[in-house]
């Protein structure tokens, strides 16, 4: 058994290496010329490539994204910070602007100098007054009283608006100086003109008519808005304030006249219209006993 | 010193250092590997399809592989079964495509083969004109037994490399080469054209 294998393995092996001697290699079994040249062409541009690659080919792509996703987080956060929907920039832009500059202001108080002193020249010359300086000053004052005061009611409701702020910065101290003066002026020449009824029957007419015109010639020339064009919240909060000051001055007026029936009266009308407000100080002068001044 | 001349000066170097220094740009070391396998690889596929041109077809195929494929060569793996492994595999994939399983041996031809130590060339003649039959008798082989005995005679693998570029068992890819020898020896014995 063992000698009939060994001489099958035998027989294998001459047979292999017979084989591989007659094997053929040769030359005709080789590829053509071209073939090699075209081969070896790839392979030689295969290494080429990566170092003449156009812009847009190897790692542009990284590059690229990084630049994309910048553009687009910048965007996307400028986006933020702008938005539309914010309420502070909506009260914002609803609001116009209620001067438009210190310069405009010192025009609106120089022209309505001019009406004023217009005015008095009418009422002098009409020979009406009888005390010239008083009547000058007096009608000074209430023309001046108007422009400030439509300039202050400006300033409150700015600085009472989110945007006020920024408004109180544009308004340089030395003219909020000067406006505090002539209010301190106003006071002290407002008692001192008290008394004079001969002027307030005889010009009191006059006055308003010159009044209304100035405002309205102000207002056409844009120098000083009304307050109409307010935003509305601002509006409704300064009209309540209003009407409570209204009502507290008609509750005080009717105690300084002793009509202390009328007076408790408004007071409770002015308590069921204002449940929120403090009127402890009007309840305490109508309480019995209590020395009320005249 | 530039790897392409040290590539140059070292004429006996391996496969696997030439591969890796193309893979890293020399192109000197390709056409030295090149010189050295493309005779076997083209034959490798001339045996198998019996047509030239598609012999050329698909050696120019497995060059373009291995081209593109240089950067992912690893040294551990042996150049020689890397590069008929892709061979084998563009081969498969060639007959999968052609849809044909040929048999040029009827079943159970292998049990009537039969050696004959007797027989010898006698000649350079006689060898030539049994080197023609032999190409004919390769031709011949059944698609499996052909593959192992070109991989065996072209690329110079063991059984163990032949099995690993087919994916076949150890087992059976002796098998197939024995029974290749044994009907290659049959076809040059009952060749009339050699006797």
């Amino acid at each position: 058994m063992n000698s009939e294998d060994n001489k099958s393995r035998n027989d294998s092996e001459l047979a292999d290496s017979m084989i591989d001697g007659l094997y053929p290699r040769s030359s005709q079994d080789l590829p053509p010329e071209s073939l090699d040249k075209l081969i070896l062409t790839k392979a030689h541009n295969a290494n080429k490539k990566p170092e003449s690659g156009s812009p847009f080919s190897g790692g542009w792509k990284i590059p690229f994204s990084m630049a994309a996703v910048m553009v687009l987080g910048l965007a996307v956060l400028l986006r933020l910070g702008v938005s539309p929907e914010d309420p502070y920039l909506e009260m914002h832009k609803s609001m116009p602007a209620p001067v438009k500059s210190v310069a405009d202001m010192d025009a609106a108080i120089s022209i309505d100098q001019e009406l004023a002193d217009d005015l008095v020249e009418e009422v002098v010359g009409s020979g009406v007054a009888a005390e010239k300086p008083g009547i000058q000053r007096k009608k000074l004052d209430v023309r001046s009283m108007e422009v400030i005061n439509t300039g202050k009611e400006l300033q409150d409701a700015a600085a009472s608006s989110p945007a006020g702020e920024v408004m109180q910065q544009a308004v340089p101290e030395k003219k909020k100086r000067k406006a505090l003066k002539q209010e301190d002026q106003l006071g002290i020449m407002g008692s001192h003109g008290a008394g004079s009824e001969q002027f307030q029957e005889s010009t009191a007419p006059a006055l308003e008519s010159k009044i209304v015109e100035m405002k309205s010639h102000s207002q056409d020339q844009g120098l000083i808005q009304p307050v109409e064009m307010q935003s509305p919240d601002i509006q409704s909060i300064h009209n309540g304030e209003l009407e409570l000051q209204e009502c507290i001055t008609t509750v005080e007026s009717l105690i300084a006249e002793t009509d202390l029936v009328a007076s408790s009266e408004q007071l409770k009308y002015c308590q069921q219209k204002f449940p929120d407000a403090d009127f402890s100080t009007l309840e305490t002068l109508l309480q019995p006993g209590v020395k009320r001044l005249k | 010193m530039d790897a392409s001349l040290v590539v140059k000066a070292e004429q006996n170097i391996s496969d696997e250092q030439l591969m890796l220094a193309y893979a890293r740009g020399d192109n000197n070391a390709f056409d030295q590997l090149y010189a050295r396998h493309k005779g076997g690889v083209f034959r490798y596929f001339l045996r198998q399809c019996s047509d030239k041109e598609q012999a050329e077809e698909l050696y120019q195929d497995v060059w373009a592989r291995l081209i593109n494929a240089r950067k992912s060569y690893k040294s551990e793996a042996r150049f020689t079964t890397w590069l008929y492994t892709l061979a084998h595999n563009r081969l498969v994939d060639w007959y999968r495509k052609q849809g044909k399983i040929r048999e040029a041996f009827p079943a159970g031809a292998e049990r009537e083969a039969e050696a004959d130590e007797s027989w010898q060339p006698e000649n350079d003649l006689q060898r030539q004109r049994l080197a023609n039959s032999l190409s004919k008798a390769i031709e011949s082989l059944p698609e499996d037994q052909r593959e192992v005995f070109m991989l065996k005679q072209e690329a110079g693998l063991t059984v163990n490399e032949i099995a690993k570029v087919t994916g076949a068992d150890n087992e059976a890819c002796k098998s197939r080469y024995r029974y290749a020898i044994k009907k290659l020896r049959h076809w040059l014995l009952h060749d009339e054209s050699c006797q």
